[in-house]
């Protein structure tokens, strides 16, 4: 998926999460976490986020994530939004997203 | 008027965004529920989120963006510890990301900088007791300052200067001239703002040119995080109401603390200010936040070196600009070195010539 523009999904309320996906240069993704709960999770987290980006098939993006202590359906579904909303995409395909 | 009708649990209060004639309209409203809770409303704002009551339309929470600075950002005591501020947090997160900004920012009183971790700002710096300045994106500043170590060299005394440089004069030549006969090597940081008579890209290009010869000088180019409208509002507003000496303590503070260490600058070099208010203050912050013991990272010396006068008046860019507008181009000849005179004579006396030849 090609990443056209800034793309924020989410929000800073308790056991939510601020995803803001950018377009940047080159093929790798940048990935910025601060979590509440970054000592416990943080690593979970990471993973999480660059699993769901790797399914969509997104690279060449910076992703800034604030953590609230959000489940990991919801950090899917933000990044997932995020993602669709950065790339302009209004037809969502559900079966790679679920 | 966009209202996003979000009806929580805990709250009943609506936001809205307001901007250009609307905000016009809620301008003395916002004022008065400010002032209501001993703030001050700022006028470079361009954009309020604000929240509304469902019961009475009253005001109950606000925050403004003036370009990627937050600001004025209140709640209404009967709404403080629920989850509003967040709310409001949010929305004006996105409205700032979403005006293509980086980056935002914000200044805050140290109590309340905890509450604003909760909205994913990390602090730069601390004024004990006063103010901390605040930053969304933590990686912007490291980022910054990895490119900034690149250019890094090694010396005993090393020196600097921050420049508007509007434009570039003998002025600025001879203090960074002085600066390189006495420190190893000199970086020379340029204001990036772009709301001075001659364009950034016009100033950059002449602070070039204008110190070509000298070997070791490392030129730099503006940023953010060196006297720009983020870390030092009031230096382009000249506004005696405004001028706030903890937004210049910030500054010098992040020079302290980042830029200084970045690079191993020891010295900084200012010339004297016998005219301009604003930058006098900024002077005497300087000195006072760069080299008291305030902080962890080693103190960075102030020089103050004595301006160079021409006709028994200093020399400076002010003078320049002003001789510019009253179309003296010969006595603009001696205040500045061949290449800003070659370009002043381009860029504006022959579009005087083109105007009386017009005319």
């Amino acid at each position: 998926m090609k990443i056209k523009q800034r793309g924020i999904a989410g929000t800073l309320e308790s056991s939510d999460i601020l995803v803001v996906v950018s377009p940047d240069d080159g093929n790798e993704v940048q990935l910025m976490l601060q979590s509440k709960v970054e000592k416990q999770y943080g690593a979970a987290i990471r993973q999480l986020v660059t699993e769901t980006l790797e399914k969509l098939g997104v690279t060449g993006v910076a992703v800034d994530v604030k953590d609230q202590g959000a489940l990991d359906c919801v950090i899917r579904a933000r990044v997932q939004a995020a993602v669709f909303r950065a790339a302009g995409e209004n037809k969502v395909n559900f079966e790679v997203v679920s | 008027m966009l209202s996003l009708a979000t009806r929580s649990l805990f709250t009943d209060a609506k936001l809205r965004v307001v901007n250009g004639m609307d905000l016009k309209f809620l301008w003395l409203d916002i004022e008065r529920f400010l002032l209501e809770n001993e703030l001050k409303i700022d006028r470079a704002i361009k954009k309020f989120v604000l929240a509304t009551s469902l019961d009475d339309g009253r005001i109950v929470a606000s925050a403004g963006l003036d370009e990627n600075v937050i600001k004025c950002v209140c709640v209404d005591k009967k709404y403080r510890g629920t989850e509003l501020s967040l709310k409001v947090g949010t929305e004006i997160v996105k409205q700032g990301l979403e005006a293509r900004y980086d980056d935002l920012f914000l200044y805050t009183k140290q109590e309340n900088s905890k509450k604003f971790r909760g909205w994913g700002f990390s602090p730069l710096v601390e004024i004990p007791g006063a103010v901390t300045f605040m930053e969304y994106n933590r990686n912007r500043l490291s980022d910054y300052l990895e490119n900034l170590s690149r250019k890094k060299k090694e010396g005993g005394r090393v020196g600097s200067v921050v420049m508007n440089a509007n434009p570039f004069t003998n002025g600025h030549r001879y203090l960074v001239e002085r600066a390189c006969r006495e420190c190893d090597w000199v970086h020379v940081f340029l204001v990036k703002e772009d709301v001075s008579y001659f364009s950034y890209q016009d100033r950059l290009n002449l602070v070039r040119e204008g110190l070509c010869d000298i070997a070791n000088v490392i030129i730099h180019e503006g940023s953010d995080y060196i006297v720009s409208h983020v870390t030092f509002p009031q230096y382009f507003l000249k506004d005696d109401d405004q001028v706030n000496q903890q937004a210049s303590a910030v500054d010098a503070l992040m020079f302290r603390q980042y830029i200084g260490p970045a690079l191993g600058i020891t010295v900084r070099y200012v010339g004297t200010e016998p005219l301009d208010k604003t930058t006098r203050m900024y002077n005497r912050v300087l000195k006072k936040y760069l080299s008291e013991s305030l902080c962890v990272q080693k103190s960075i010396q102030l020089e103050e070196i004595v301006r160079i006068k021409c006709d028994g008046k200093v020399v400076s860019a002010s003078r320049v600009r002003e001789l510019i507008k009253e179309h003296q181009y010969e006595s603009v000849r001696p205040l500045v070195p061949c290449s800003t005179f070659a370009f002043i004579k381009q860029n504006f006396m022959s579009s005087d010539k083109k105007k009386d030849a017009s005319s």
